[in-house]
Order: structure tokens, then C-alpha cells, then sequence
């Protein structure tokens, strides 16, 4: 057999150093800095973790006995989120991404590999000489790219089993050679008028290596003297098309290029804005460009926000109207002059321009009147939660921003949070006036750190003007806003479960009523409602609520964010009126399949459900995907192809949903892992006649009896494939997988193709087909991973799934 | 606004005070709906879900859920008890624990084994005896002659050897013979009804015992002089000692049996004027009685005379049929069952005219056990060998017995009885086979009052809240998240670290047997001088 296993360099430096750190130093400096209070708990918690990459006893002990937090709460809370570890880490953390788009991928094979490659034994999740950490995270938002993992701060997609060798490689290496560096998040200010060369920087462009372009344009703009600011903006939406630049010239239409390198950069800004001299020759790397220039009409996102109501007009814009995402590719995040430029704030202003007593009703009726309903699942009008809230007694009252999003599928609210950190904080503002609250909290999960960062940054600039805090905008009511870091819990999406985590407890849900708005944080009247939801309510404000209500559908006003992905051609960001249909998003934005037929979408993540292709006609809106068994959730679209297995899909989303149950009731911490123990069985070749019916009955009764949304949506997506793709239950309870994706229903075989090139061999990772040149090659089954190498590397197409 | 709100519970209107739950109101209306993971005077934590109601449609807990005006409350239905069914058997399929002990469960008398042992251990031998005798009609038939099958499932075999329950059995008996007590079982009040047995073989004797003790007033009809059947042959073999077997008769006599010696049925007496006398009649006749089926007008099949199993119910009303005339039984603890079982069944038809077999209360199932569970457990039993008697009689001595005993681990469920997951599993009917799972089997009887077995824990968080009210130094905690959450003090201290002055309150709280009180197990082992522990038997941390 041939040696399978990377030859790494020895770790340099690496053996925990000897000598046993300053545990009581390191506890007492981070009570000093987070505080004593019970409340301080997780801050504290992700302080020492961030100190030592763990959670070391003896520093818990230490926080246990010096202050209020009591050592049953520190254990109860640690052990909780997923953040926390009570191991060292190795020196580099490998987070593969165990997202829908990359599962669908083949994400499994991908991870199944690493392992052996790393030699980290089954169960643990660092090797043995602490090199490197394996983490599965939910999704890393390059879906586009699945299947994705990230090393450090680096990220590589289109990953395939027998490109990890090489990967780790080129890591390894490239961290000696790794200089520090620069930063690009102060606010770049382009004087009014000028021209400008607009880079998307959100966290997904900087994956694909925007941050590197940025500079590299920064450089030839330098080194050219060209008149031309180079500006970072948010999200652009086109994720399959990143990096992205866009060329703006007052006066011209913009010109945009796709999956830009910076390799391209001196080339652009050359093109550009050096004409004066027409003998700059070009280069390979222009040359390649030019090639990838793109005209089509995908590339122009920067129609401006919708002009007109009239939906004839929404669907000329390629089907997307922007809303949420308003000015999007335009704007520098953090660029309060500009944000001021582009109408922000006058929304606010307009609440505030209203007599005091009047106000809240006011606003309330606006909202009210444009029919808004919240984004973050379940659809909830929000012109009646905010009147509940307001119709509460008592001084005080919160409002939160549910910037949780755990979807394995979606990431709107992190680009909306990274690209308009002004807006969403003008529609809480708002929305703090509308129910008398005098604090808001924005609730943002731990691994968007960019998200936090500009969330952060946003809110102290308003505060340094004197917008946030005594006075709102200078001449309102008070309003302080501050930010609580999420450790690791889809579950803390459910809003019962995010409130006992702001109040530094685990994080598990209770029962309503009492809903938050009775009773939330600290037992007050609280208002929550989604990040895509508050970034609406501005223009909602602005252009007045009956403009939204032209939008959309009977019952689903306005529009909605989607993360599209999986078997598309065109996969993104993208905002469209409530109302389209699904074969519209697909085949008119999307491009239909990537390649043959698309069968089937994913809609709304772990608590939605699939969606047979033959009921693509269906308009996207919250009662007709309910009638379907699916739900909008948080807005993930995934489009399956022929090689999906429905089976599969069912027992992806349910083990994520029973990973992360909060496991305190019955029905969703036993019921959902019994579902997926009949699911593996089933998938393992092992199912039994009466399973299906089984897993019916059981999952109609978790859905009844769970205690919150998670456990009630959890057999969701089982419960629609049942009921959708049943033949393919069947087929997997006669041993067969008709996607061929169940390893254990699946064999490989060579057949008489094989011209005996012995580049299969060459490529299995385990030795399983011996090296028989110019005869026909056997795969050893019984070594045999079914990682897919070997039919992917052939170039006569001579392997085959059986 | 009132001070009451009015709603109805299956139909039935209650008014209950502003901001009770509908499980008080449903309480008021003497509605049971079974909890868990309530406690009074602590905040709802809704988690077990077996309290569910159905309100406008949802399947909501009742013990959490606010009484409204006129709220319609759905109880009573088979929906709900559909639902509530469902939670308690995911809640066994993920319970490691065995309400009755493996050795209890098989040994066909349901005889309380580790109870037994307890008492030995404690040196309470006449409340062993008790025990013995209140569920084995004949226990120095068995004390002598039972192939012991009890021992093929105690779980200590599979650490080192099987507790010597049998021999124990002999010890009581043998006690009892030279303490010249006769230990008889609780009788039931005296029933008006009267009862015959054909036949005194250890199956008749078993009826009669278990008529007499049923209140009944019982005769004992046999063909010979002086009763025992095939156990006669076993004194003249010299495996059972033939004054054992006069104590095992007299026994029966001083419950109430009225023996009738000399009469053959179908001969001295007849069927028909069995029936007329009595009320209820119970054929013990014997492998002969196999031909006699025709003759007396009965039904036959292959393997004998024809009987209903578990009842014994022949075709005619009122009479009842077991022994080797039915079936051939493998041992004499089988036989005495199946007499013991007919007694029970036409017990039941005296009452009610309708002859039930013996109910068999609910019992959770550990299944196979690993030796690499054991060890924890280890550290409530003694550690020692086998203990053999010493004396050529074969009989132990009392110190022998006690430290033979002290090597029960005691697999049965220190709550059973009290516990509510147990009760309701009998109560609607589950079936612990719909779902599959098993728990890793432990315990934490590291030091400290109380007990936990994690695998019993469901979870309710009662004795969490508790610990914290009690502002316990280190109290307990929910650890992890998931499937995988458990109970635990912090730090994997020991739990009763965490519950240094909670802990009775905690143990009385806990709805199940997960926590429990060390002193509920035994006294700690008596002196075990004698016995030198080999590496083998010793506890890790000894
Ligand atoms: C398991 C679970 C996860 C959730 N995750 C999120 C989330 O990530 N973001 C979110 O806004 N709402 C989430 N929700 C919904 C919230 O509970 C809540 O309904 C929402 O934040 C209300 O805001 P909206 O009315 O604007 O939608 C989740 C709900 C459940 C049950
Ligand atoms: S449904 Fe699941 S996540 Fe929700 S409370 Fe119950 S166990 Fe926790
Ligand atoms: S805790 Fe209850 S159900 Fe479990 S073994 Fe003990 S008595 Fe039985
Ligand atoms: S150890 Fe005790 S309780 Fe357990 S099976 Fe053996 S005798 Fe019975
Ligand atoms: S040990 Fe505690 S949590 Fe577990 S069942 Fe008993 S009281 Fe409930
Ligand atoms: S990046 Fe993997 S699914 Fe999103
Ligand atoms: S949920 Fe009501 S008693 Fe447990």
C-alpha cells in the first residue's frame, strides 16, 4: 500500500510551554474586566476562552469562588455552548464546513478524510501532537464554492478528498512566508463626486480573497498615482461571481468585473483610469481577465432601490427588488456620511418629528398598515407584536435584534448586519420609540466576527456624534444600544432561549405565553424581532407602508432575503418580492440546474422541508409553503439535483436539529434522536418494514409535543420527504440508494471501459485498487472508503456506482 | 376582573382561582393527569411533557400552562393519552435502570431477592423469612430442590460468581426449623367463599397455599396418606430432607388448609359433587391426570389435559386445571408457579367472577450488562468470593449468610413503589419495546447520603432547583446540551458534594429512583474479616 499519510514538518514551537500559567492572575484579570455579577457569566467565559483557547478548572474554580457566579452556573453554562472547550486546541483550527450547499457536496468525504489524513482518532478532534483542531461549523457562507473549510483565517472550497494533501501543504508553507496583515476596516472616505473602485468586503468576498484584492488595488493605485478612491462596500449578493469590483465613474455607467484576482489589479485600475498612455501592454493576467469580463445583465446590481410599486416593474429588475438591502455594492458600511447621504436616518427623524404621545401609535400604525411580518421564521405580524409590547405597563422595556441566524444554509443576516450596521440600527431606534424602550441589544452570533465588528463600530460612531445614548439623534428620548456575543447554540435563535442567554444562563426555551413581550429580559416587556426585519422598517417609514403593501402577496407583504445555492448556476444573495414563484427564483435568477434536472428545493434549513420540482409553481409566501410542509424560516433556498438523495437530505437536517436541541423536553431531546436512529438505519440498509410508518407517527407527536419551535419543526424536513419522495424510502428499505450517495447501498466497480491508465490507483487515498497498468483495474471493496476519488479522477468515465 | 376564571375539562365546567394552572384546576376536579417533572413551590420547567392536555387544537403541558376564561381543556381522550404514552416510553427507551431486580424478574415465585438479602445482610432473618414465604408457597421445597435459574441472571456473575441465593433460601429455612417458628404469609380478609384442590403434589400444595392466603376456605383433596406427591420421592432420594417437607405441610395447615386425605376423584368423590360443594374447584392430579380428561368430562390436547395458560380455566366454569396433568413443568420453582398462578386465577374468579392472570407490575429492563459497568457498584457490596458453607450439612451459619448477602449489588430499584415513571408505565399501558436505546449503567455512590444513577434521570431539574434554594456550596447542574445532557455536581465532583445538606429533600423530590439514600441499600457489609479479598473482587478504589 502506498503511504497515504502527509509527511508534515515537525510543529515548530508547539508543546504547551512548560511552565504552568498564572491561573489565579488570568481569572482575577478577567473579573476585573467583565465583571463579578451573574450576569457577567458568559463574557467571562469567553474571555478565559479566548485567553487560552480553553477553559482551564483551575481558573473556573478560581472565577467561582471571587465572585457572584456560582460553580453549578459556570458548568451548566460552559457545557452548554458550543464554543466552549475544556481541552487545548490545537495550533491551527480547521473549521470544515458542515453546511446544506456543502453536504450536498460532499462535505462527509471531505471531513471523513481530513481525519485520516491528520491522524486525530475517532472521537477526538485534535491530533495527537496538537498540530490541528477540527471543527464542524454550520455553514461559512461561501456556499457557492461548497465544499468550503477554512484553516485559520484562510478559506478553500471546491474541495475534493484527494485535494487535502495538497491543501495542507500550501498552508503549511504559506504560513512561514504569511506577513502581517493590514487592516481593512477603517472607513475610506471618497470625496463627493470622484471616482471610485468599489471592492465587496463582506465576510463571504473576504473568504474568497477580497481583502487581498483591496490591497493589491490600493498598491497599483499608489504606484499608478490614478485619481481614484478605492472604497470597501458591503455584500454584493453575486456570491458565486466573487470578488467582485465595480468601476464607478460620476456621470458613466458602472462597469463591473467578476472573480477578480489581485493578480488583475494593476490591469484595472490601468484600463481605467491610466488612458493617457496607450502603450501599456498588457498582460497575461489582463488578458485572462478580459476574458471573464462579464456583460450580461447578472452583472449589473447596482439598479438603485426599486423605483416604482408596480410589481410589472419589481420583475423587469431581474425578479429582485432591494429593500433590505437598499443601495447594496454602493455603500461603505461604516460610512456614516454616506449612509446620511443616501436617506438614512430621515426615518428616524420622521418618528421623531411626531408629537411624543402620538408617536408610538403612530408608528406602530405604519407598520401595522404594511402588513410587515418578522423574518425570522415564523412570520409573526409585527405592527401587533410591537403594539403588545407597547400596550405593556412599567419604565422599562427592551428591544433586541435576533441576529442569532444558525440556519446551516443562510447567511442574509450576517450580510445585512456587515453591510447596513446603520440601517438595522435606524429600524430598532425605531422601533425602541415605538414601544418605549430605552435599550436595545443586538444579539449577534459569535462566529460572524466581522458582523460584530461593524455593529460595534457603528454604534460607537453614533455615540461619538451624541445620536445614541442621552439623546436619540441628538433631540430624542435616550437610547443606549450594546451588543451580546452569542457562544455557540442554534437553539438560542428561539427567542426564550436568546433571553436566557443575554441573561448569562443556558440557553434553553420555556414555554409561552408568557411571550417576551409580557415578559422577556429580566422578566420585562421585550420586543424581538429578526435583523432582516428591522432593516425593512426605515424604508417602510420613509416611502410609507402602502408602498410595501404593493408589494408581494395577499398575506406576505414586501420582500425577502434568500441565501440561494446547491445544484444552481447563479447562486447568492438575493432579495425578491414575496410572491414569486419558486421555479422563478431558480431557473430565472438562479439559471436553473447546474447541470440535468433539478428536482427538488430545500426551503427554510432544519425546520422547513423539500419541495418537489413539480410543485415549483408555488408562490414563495408564508401560508402557501406552510401548505406544502416546508416553511420560509430564515430565508435558505437549496436546490437539489438527481444525485441528492432525499433520505439523506432528511437525515442531514434532522441530525443538525438533534445535535442542537436544547435537550430539555421529552419529545425533541429522545423523540428526535430515535428519528434519526431509524434515518441511519434506513440509510445503513438496515431499515425494517414499518420504520416509515414509524417515523411518521413519532414525528407527528414531536411536533405536537415538543416544547418550542425547534423541536416542532425538527421532523419537518423528514415529514416532507415522506411525504414528497417516498419512493426513494422504499427503494433504500430494498437495499437500494437510487441517488447512489448511501454508502453503505453503494459499491464501486470498474468496468470494461478501463484502458488500464492506473490514475485511480494513483489517486485512492487507501490503497484500495492495485496499480495494474494497461489492464483492467479492481477495486478492493472491502478497503474501499467510497470517497469518489476514483470515478471523478478517471478520464474514460470506467467507474461506476452500483 | 374576577378573581376566578371558569373553564371546562373534558366537559366538565371547574372554576379555579385567577392564575392557577389547568393542572390544578383539572386537580380540583379530581381530573388525574400524571407529572413528573412538577414540583409545588417550584417554577414550572415543563420538560417531561407527560402532563400534556389538548387546548384549541395544541398539545400544550398542563403544569405550565395558566387556566383562562373559558378555556375548553381535552384530557380524557386517547389522543392525549396517545401522547402521553409516547413521552413515558421515550423517556424507558432511554432509561437504564431495572425496577425489579434480573434475579426477582426470573425467578418464576417473583421472589424479591435483593430484598431478601437485604434483611439477611442486616440480620433481620425473620423479615426474610417474610419475604420468602410471602411469595414462595413452599420455599424449603425450593430452598433444596430449585435449579436456582436466578442465579443465571444476577448480574454479579458477571463480575465474579452469582450470589448463592439458593443457599441463602436453605439458611432461612433451616433457621426457621431450629427456631421452630412456622413463618406464614399475609392473608387476605376471609373471602365467603370456598375452594377444593384435587391433588397434594407440590402443584396442588401451591394452589392451596395461594387460595388460602387469598381468604378462601380451602380443602385439599389426595389420594394418599400424608400429601407431597412427587416431593415424597425426594425424601426417600435424600434430597430433601424429610422433616423440611412435614414443616412445608405443616405450614399449609396452620394458613388454613383443610387436608382430606385418601380421596380419589373419580372414585371417592366426583367432579359434579366438587362443584356443587364448592365454588371453585383446582385439578393438581398429576402426571395420571393427563388420561383422566375424558373421564371427567374435560377437554384434552397433545401435551395433556386442556387449561388456558396463565389462568389454568378449563372449559367448565369454575374449574381450574395445572400441574404435569396440563404440562410437564422443568423444575419445582416452575411447578410451584403454575399452582401458585391457578390459586391466583380462581382467587380472582371468586371475587369477580372473572378469572385474571396475576398481574406483573411494570419493570424497567437494563438488559445484558458489561463487567466494565460494574465496578461502581462494586462499592455497595462486599467484596468477596463466593462464600460456600462450610459445615458438611451444606446449610450456612448466620455469618456465613450475612457476608454471602452483602455480595448482592443490589439491582433493583431503590424506588420502586414510590416512583411515578414507573407507575404511570403501568398505568397507560406502554410499550417499552417501541423505541431502542440503552444508557451507559452507573453510579455515583463515591461517598455521602445520597445516591445517583444518572441512567434513571429524567432529567426534570427538581433536585437542580432544590440545591440552588437551599444555596448549597457547590450544588448541582444540567451538563452539556442535547441528548447527551445530564445531572451532576460541577467539576465531576461527586454528587454528594454538590448536596452536602439538600440531600433528603432531593432524594424525596426526585420522581424517579435516580437519586436515592445509601441507607435505603443495606448496612454497610458486616465484618468480612474472615474473607480476604482477592485482587479479582476488589473495588477500583479499594
Ligand atoms: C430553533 C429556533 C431558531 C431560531 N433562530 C432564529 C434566528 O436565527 N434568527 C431569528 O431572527 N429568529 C430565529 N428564530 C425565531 C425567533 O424565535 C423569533 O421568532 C424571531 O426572532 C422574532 O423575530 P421576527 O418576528 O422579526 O421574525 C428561531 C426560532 C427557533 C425556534
Ligand atoms: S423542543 Fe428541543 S430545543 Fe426546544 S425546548 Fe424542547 S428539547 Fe429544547
Ligand atoms: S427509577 Fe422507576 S422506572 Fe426506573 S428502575 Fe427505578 S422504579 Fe423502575
Ligand atoms: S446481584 Fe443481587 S439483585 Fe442483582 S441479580 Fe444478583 S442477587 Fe439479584
Ligand atoms: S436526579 Fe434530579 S433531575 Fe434527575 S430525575 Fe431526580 S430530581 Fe429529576
Ligand atoms: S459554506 Fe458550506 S454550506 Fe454554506
Ligand atoms: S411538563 Fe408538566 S409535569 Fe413535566
Amino acid at each position: 500500500m502506498k503511504p497515504s499519510v502527509l509527511d508534515l514538518p515537525p510543529a515548530a514551537g508547539l508543546a504547551p510551554s512548560e511552565a504552568e500559567p498564572d491561573w489565579t492572575r488570568a481569572a482575577e484579570e478577567i473579573l476585573d474586566q467583565c465583571g463579578r455579577d451573574r450576569k457577567a457569566l458568559i463574557p467571562v467565559l469567553q474571555a478565559v476562552q479566548e485567553r487560552f483557547g480553553w477553559l482551564p478548572e483551575p481558573v473556573l474554580r478560581h472565577i467561582a469562588a471571587h465572585s457572584d457566579i456560582t460553580p453549578a452556573a459556570i458548568v451548566g453554562v460552559a457545557t452548554f455552548y458550543d464554543m466552549f472547550r475544556f481541552r487545548p486546541a490545537g495550533r491551527h483550527t480547521i473549521r470544515v464546513c458542515r453546511g446544506t450547499a456543502c453536504h450536498v457536496a460532499g462535505a462527509e468525504r471531505i471531513e471523513a478524510e481530513l481525519r485520516r489524513l491528520l491522524k486525530i482518532p475517532p472521537g477526538d478532534d485534535t491530533d495527537p501532537e496538537r498540530r490541528f483542531t477540527i471543527e464542524p461549523v454550520a455553514c461559512l457562507g461561501c456556499c457557492t464554492l461548497a465544499p468550503v473549510m477554512k484553516i485559520d483565517e484562510r478559506t478553500y472550497g471546491r474541495l475534493s478528498p484527494e485535494k487535502l494533501p495538497g491543501v495542507i501543504r500550501q498552508f503549511l508553507a504559506d504560513e512561514e512566508t504569511r506577513a502581517a496583515r493590514r487592516s481593512t476596516e477603517e472607513p475610506r472616505r471618497a470625496a463627493a463626486g470622484k471616482p471610485e473602485i468599489r471592492v465587496g468586503l463582506g465576510s463571504c468576498c473576504m473568504a474568497k480573497g477580497s481583502g487581498r484584492l483591496f490591497h493589491a488595488l490600493e498598491d497599483a493605485v499608489e504606484r499608478l498615482e490614478a485619481d481614484v478612491a478605492v472604497k470597501r462596500v458591503g455584500c454584493v449578493g453575486m456570491c458565486h461571481r466573487t470578488p467582485m469590483v465595480e468601476i464607478s465613474v460620476p456621470g458613466r455607467e458602472s462597469v463591473f468585473y467578476t472573480g477578480v484576482s489581485p493578480d488583475d489589479a494593476a490591469a484595472i485600475v490601468e484600463r481605467h483610469f491610466k488612458p493617457r498612455d496607450p502603450l501599456v501592454r498588457l498582460t497575461e493576467g489582463w488578458r485572462r481577465f478580459l476574458d471573464r469580463l462579464l456583460n450580461d445583465e447578472e452583472a449589473k446590481p447596482g439598479e438603485g432601490a426599486m423605483d416604482s410599486a408596480d410589481p410589472a416593474v419589481s420583475r423587469f429588475l431581474g425578479r429582485q427588488a432591494h429593500i433590505a438591502t437598499e443601495h447594496f455594492g454602493r455603500l461603505d458600511p461604516l460610512d456614516l456620511e454616506e449612509y446620511l447621504a443616501h436617506e438614512g436616518f430621515q426615518a428616524l427623524g420622521r418618528c421623531l418629528e411626531k408629537e411624543e404621545t402620538s408617536r408610538p401609535a403612530w408608528i406602530a400604525d405604519q407598520i401595522e398598515a404594511s402588513g410587515l411580518r418578522g423574518r425570522g421564521g415564523a412570520g409573526f405580524p409585527a405592527g401587533r407584536k410591537w403594539r403588545a409590547v407597547q400596550a405593556q405597563p412599567g419604565p422599562v422595556k427592551y428591544v433586541i435584534c435576533n441576529g442569532d441566524e444558525g440556519d446551516p444554509g443562510a447567511f442574509m443576516d450576517r450580510m445585512l448586519l456587515e453591510s447596513f450596521p446603520y440601517r438595522i440600527i435606524e429600524g430598532m431606534a425605531i422601533a425602541a420609540l415605538a414601544v418605549g424602550a430605552r435599550e436595545g441589544i443586538f444579539y449577534i452570533r459569535r462566529e460572524y466576527p466581522l458582523a460584530v465588528h461593524r455593529v460595534r463600530a457603528a454604534i460607537g460612531e453614533l455615540e461619538r456624534r451624541g445620536w445614541l445614548g442621552e439623546r436619540l439623534l441628538g433631540k430624542g428620548p435616550p437610547l443606549r444600544i450594546r451588543i451580546a456575543e452569542g457562544a455557540g447554540a442554534f437553539v438560542c435563535g428561539e427567542e426564550t432561549a436568546l433571553i436566557a442567554s443575554i441573561e448569562g444562563r443556558r440557553g434553553t426555551p420555556r414555554l409561552r405565553p408568557p411571550f417576551p413581550a409580557q415578559s422577556g429580559l429580566d422578566g420585562k416587556p421585550t420586543l424581538i424581532n429578526n435583523v432582516e426585519t428591522f432593516a425593512l422598517v426605515p424604508w417602510i417609514i420613509r416611502r410609507g407602508p402602502d408602498r410595501f403593501a404593493a408589494i408581494g402577496s395577499k398575506n406576505s407583504k414586501g420582500t425577502k432575503v434568500f441565501a440561494l445555492a446547491g445544484a444552481v448556476k447563479r447562486g447568492g444573495l438575493i432579495e425578491v418580492p414575496m410572491g414569486v414563484t419558486i421555479r422563478e427564483i431558480v431557473e430565472e435568477i438562479g439559471g436553473g440546474a447546474r447541470e440535468g434536472r433539478w428536482k427538488a428545493v430545500q426551503i427554510g434549513g432544519p425546520s422547513g422541508g423539500c419541495v418537489p420540482e413539480r410543485l415549483a409553481d408555488t408562490p414563495i409566501d408564508y401560508d402557501s409553503l406552510r401548505e406544502l410542509g416546508a416553511i420560509m424560516g430564515s430565508g435558505s433556498l437549496v436546490v437539489l439535483d438527481e444525485r441528492t438523495c432525499m433520505v439523506d437530505i432528511a437525515r442531514y437536517f434532522l441530525r443538525f436539529t438533534q445535535d442542537q436541541s436544547c435537550g430539555k423536553c421529552t419529545f425533541c431531546r429522545i423523540g428526535s434522536k430515535r428519528m434519526l436512529e431509524i434515518l441511519d438505519r434506513i440509510c445503513e440498509g438496515r431499515g425494517r418494514s414499518g420504520d416509515l410508518e414509524e417515523l411518521e407517527q413519532l414525528g407527528r407527536q414531536i411536533s405536537a409535543g415538543s416544547l418550542c419551535g425547534l423541536g416542532k419543526t425538527a421532523p419537518n424536513p423528514v415529514l416532507t420527504t415522506l411525504r414528497y419522495f417516498r419512493d426513494e424510502y422504499e427503494a433504500h428499505l430494498q437495499g437500494r440508494c437510487p441517488a447512489g450517495k448511501c454508502t453503505a447501498l453503494i459499491r464501486y466497480v470498474v468496468t470494461d471501459r478501463c484502458v488500464g491508465c492506473t490514475l485511480c490507483a494513483q489517486h485512492c487515498p487507501v490503497g484500495a485498487i492495485p496499480m495494474t497498468p494497461y489492464r483492467k483495474h479492481e477495486i478492493n471493496d472491502d478497503l474501499c472508503t467510497r470517497c469518489d476519488t476514483c470515478r471523478t479522477v478517471c478520464p474514460y468515465e470506467a467507474v461506476e456506482i452500483r | 376582573m374576577s378573581s376566578t376564571v371558569t373553564l371546562t375539562i373534558d366537559g366538565r365546567t371547574v372554576e379555579a382561582p385567577q392564575g392557577a394552572t389547568v393542572l390544578e384546576a383539572a386537580r380540583m376536579l379530581g381530573v388525574e393527569i400524571p407529572t413528573l417533572c412538577h414540583f409545588p413551590g417550584l417554577p414550572p420547567s415543563a420538560s417531561c411533557l407527560v402532563c400534556l392536555v389538548k387546548i384549541d387544537g395544541r398539545m400544550v403541558p398542563s403544569c405550565a400552562t395558566v387556566a383562562e376564561e373559558g378555556m375548553k381543556v381535552e384530557s380524557e381522550t386517547e389522543e392525549v393519552f396517545e401522547a402521553r404514552r409516547t413521552a413515558l416510553e421515550l423517556l424507558l427507551s432511554d432509561h437504564t435502570g431495572d425496577c425489579l431486580a434480573p434475579c426477582h424478574r426470573i425467578c418464576p415465585a417473583q421472589l424479591n431477592i435483593p430484598l431478601m438479602l437485604r434483611h439477611i445482610q442486616n440480620g433481620q432473618v425473620e423479615k426474610a423469612l417474610q419475604t420468602l414465604c410471602g411469595a414462595v408457597s413452599l420455599p424449603g421445597a425450593t430452598a433444596w430442590l430449585c435449579p436456582a435459574p436466578c442465579e443465571k441472571g444476577c448480574r454479579r456473575g458477571v463480575w465474579d460468581a452469582p450470589t448463592a441465593i439458593r443457599d441463602e433460601e436453605r439458611f432461612l429455612v433451616q433457621t426457621e426449623l431450629e427456631k421452630g417458628w412456622t413463618v406464614l404469609p399475609e392473608k387476605d380478609p376471609p373471602l365467603e367463599r370456598t375452594a377444593a384442590v384435587v391433588g397434594a403434589g407440590p402443584t396442588g400444595l401451591a394452589a392451596a397455599w395461594r387460595l388460602a392466603r387469598g381468604g378462601a376456605r380451602t380443602v385439599l383433596f389426595h389420594r394418599g396418606e400424608k400429601g407431597g406427591g412427587s416431593l415424597r420421592a425426594e425424601t426417600k432420594r435424600g434430597t430433601l430432607p424429610a422433616e423440611v417437607l412435614e414443616h412445608e405441610l405443616a405450614r399449609l395447615r396452620a394458613l388454613g388448609v383443610e387436608f382430606c386425605p385418601r380421596t380419589e376423584l373419580g372414585k371417592d368423590v366426583s367432579l359434579e359433587a366438587l362443584r356443587e360443594e364448592f365454588d371453585a374447584v383446582i385439578l393438581a392430579l398429576g402426571p395420571s391426570g393427563r388420561e383422566q380428561a375424558g373421564r371427567l368430562g374435560l377437554a384434552s390436547g397433545p401435551a395433556g389435559l386442556r387449561a388456558k395458560p396463565h389462568t389454568g380455566e378449563t372449559d367448565l366454569p369454575g374449574v381450574f386445571a395445572a400441574g404435569a396433568a396440563v404440562k410437564r413443568t422443568p423444575h419445582i420453582a416452575r411447578t410451584l408457579a403454575e399452582g401458585q398462578n391457578a390459586g391466583e386465577a380462581a382467587i380472582a374468579w371468586l371475587r369477580t367472577g372473572r378469572a385474571a392472570a396475576p398481574a406483573r407490575p411494570f419493570s424497567s429492563m437494563t438488559g445484558r450488562v458489561e463487567r466494565k459497568e460494574l465496578p461502581d457498584f462494586l462499592r455497595l457490596a462486599g467484596r468477596i468470593p463466593r462464600v460456600s458453607p462450610a459445615s458438611e450439612t451444606g446449610v450456612f451459619r448466620p455469618a456465613e449468610a450475612r457476608a454471602e448477602a452483602s455480595r448482592c449489588l443490589h439491582c433493583d430499584c431503590r424506588s420502586v413503589g414510590a416512583c411515578k415513571l414507573q407507575r404511570y408505565a403501568e398505568q397507560y399501558g406502554v410499550n417499552p419495546k417501541r423505541f431502542s436505546g440503552r444508557q451507559r449503567m452507573e453510579i455515583d455512590a463515591r461517598r455521602g447520603e445520597a445516591l445517583f444513577e444518572p441512567g434513571k434521570c429524567i432529567l426534570c431539574g427538581i433536585c437542580v432547583q432544590i440545591a440552588e434554594r437551599a444555596r448549597e456550596e457547590l450544588g448541582l447542574t444540567f451538563i452539556g446540551r442535547g441528548f447527551d445532557v445530564r445531572i451532576g455536581a460541577p467539576f465531576s465532583d461527586a454528587i454528594a458534594d454538590g448536596l452536602r445538606r439538600a440531600a433528603r429533600e432531593c432524594v424525596a423530590a426526585c420522581p424517579t429512583g435516580a437519586l436515592t439514600l445509601r441507607e435505603e441499600t443495606a448496612v454497610p457489609p458486616p465484618s468480612l474479616d474472615r474473607f480476604s479479598p482477592t485482587p479479582e473482587n476488589r473495588a477500583p478504589d479499594a
